[in-house]
């Protein structure tokens, strides 16, 4: 794993846009613009040490699976925030009937600078973005600059193929995608057309949406679009904790599909996704595989060891947050420090310095399958939303 | 043999740029049909647009065989707004 930097292609923004990044730039605090999509430089891997990611992602989506099944099992909910019994019991029934329910995809979030072995950080597996510049922009570049080379990218025929393959657990009627408006920069929106085009090409009949526009219909009892057309599956780029507590969230549980025709309306990613994107996987995870190469130790109860004179420093994730909000980072020898909210407490682990940089590797699973990756850098050691994404290449 | 490849043969975006325009500018409304209210049967424009007629407006929904189904008479019955956030869903 190798950073080197260059110049960018002539246009390089307006190509970017064409291939569906219309978010190149990011605005800044101060007012400045700078670019998210970032060509000066470009990692650079060997096909072996992509070899030996892959393997560690599709251990981890193993892993992962196994913890969801073990929250299930054992009733572990409350550890996730999830209090209400109705819900519980639906997302376990999700989590059973999961052979019936579409799903697509997730992204890792893995800390690697090319000598050790990947570390989780974290699995977004319910709303992930970054996916189009992943896909789309990252690919033409290396048809660019690279032209026959080979890169850590089979997201778009992947997910043509997942489409295809599920199309039959779909109910009749288009599958709706549907993003929030609440998104000003035009990336949700992007991400869900993208999914949309990918659908499309795998020969699904498909309509756009947004949720703000999603209606109840009180006569019939069902979701509508805004032409009165039933909603009767819809993938939805919006967490399903807001899903199931904004002011339709009990018509959500009262219609759910969950499987086989049983409710109304079926949403993709289905609900036991939830069990996925929530931190406090990171503990069961840790409980279940104590000292595996690829985890951190986590806990919900507190810092543990990782606090005090001699720990190793700690991060506070909140078990819901999204692009780093409310991350807290406690450097080694740090004082214990119990947050009001829930929160799982992950061991500190420094993103790698790439020439002043803080990388962080998201890395795809589409199905159950690793499909790629999407290499993201930022000034500090939590990602937010002033990430830059910069392509990459075997060679 | 040739070295196993981790790329995508080819990436097609179709219309890309057109479906994030289609997706900005929604906001169509729905179809209205006029329709006998017992029968669901779709009848002639006047049996509606007389107010001795014994045609109700239906909007949404599909026809089959001069049939309407999956819509509702009443578009006002139809709740809107209760999903909705301030900022970005992503992560």
């Amino acid at each position: 794993m190798e950073r080197r930097t260059t110049e960018p292609r002539p246009g390089w923004q307006e190509t970017v846009e064409e291939q569906g990044l219309i978010y190149p730039l990011t605005r800044y605090p101060d007012g400045s613009l700078r670019p998210y999509w970032d060509e000066s430089a470009y990692y650079v891997f060997s096909l072996p040490e992509v070899e030996a990611l892959e393997e560690v992602v599709e251990e981890l989506h193993t892993m992962c699976l196994a913890a969801a099944a073990h929250i299930v099992e054992h009733d572990r909910f409350a550890d996730l925030g999830i209090t209400d019994p109705r819900l519980a019991g639906l997302v376990a029934e999700s989590w059973r009937r999961r052979a019936e329910l579409p799903s697509l995809y997730g992204r890792f979030d893995l800390r690697y600078d090319g000598t050790g072995p990947a570390r989780m950080l974290e699995y977004n597996a319910d709303t992930p973005t970054s996916l189009v510049e992943a896909a789309s922009p990252q690919w033409f570049w290396m048809e660019d600059r690279f032209p026959g080379a080979d890169q850590w990218n089979s997201l778009h025929e992947r997910l043509v193929d997942a489409w295809k393959r599920q199309a039959p657990l779909l109910p009749p009627g288009p599958l709706h995608f549907a993003h929030s408006d609440g998104d000003e920069l035009g990336e949700d929106l992007m991400t869900v057309a993208y999914l949309r085009e990918t659908a499309a090409q795998a020969g699904i009949d498909t309509e756009a949406l947004s949720v703000e526009r999603i209606g109840w219909d009180k006569l019939s009892g069902r979701f509508v679009d805004e032409r009165l057309r039933f909603i009767r599956s819809c993938f939805k780029l919006y967490p399903w904790e807001w899903l199931t507590t904004d002011r339709f969230g009990p018509r959500v549980l009262d219609t759910l599909d969950n499987g086989g025709g049983t409710g109304s309306t079926c949403w993709i990613e289905p609900a036991w996704k939830m069990l996925l994107s929530n931190k406090a996987l990171l503990a069961v995870l840790w409980e279940l595989y104590p000292g595996h190469p690829n985890l951190l130790p986590a806990y919900l109860d507190g810092p543990r060891d990782m606090a005090g004179p001699d720990g190793a420093g700690y991060v506070a994730k909140p078990l819901l947050g999204r692009e780093g909000a409310g991350v807290t980072v406690h450097e080694p020898g740090s004082a214990e420090v119990l947050r009001d909210e829930p929160c799982c407490y992950q061991e500190l682990a420094p993103l790698p310095d790439f020439a002043g940089n803080r990388v962080v590797l998201g890395a795809w699973v589409v199905g159950s399958e690793s499909a790629g990756l999407g290499i993201r850098e930022s000034a500090g050691l939590v990602t937010d939303e002033y990430a830059r994404f910069l392509p990459h290449v075997i060679l | 043999m040739d070295r196993r490849k981790l790329r995508s043969g080819t990436v097609v975006l179709g219309g890309m740029g057109v479906l994030a325009a289609t997706l900005t500018a929604c906001g169509s409304e729905p179809d209205r049909r006029c329709v006998d209210r017992v029968t669901q049967e779709i009848l002639p424009r006047y049996e509606c647009e007389d107010s001795n007629g014994s045609g109700s407006y239906y909007y949404g929904g599909s026809s089959h065989k001069n049939r309407v189904s999956g819509g509702s008479f009443d578009k006002s019955a139809v709740d809107r707004g209760g999903f909705g956030s301030s900022g970005s869903s992503g992560g």
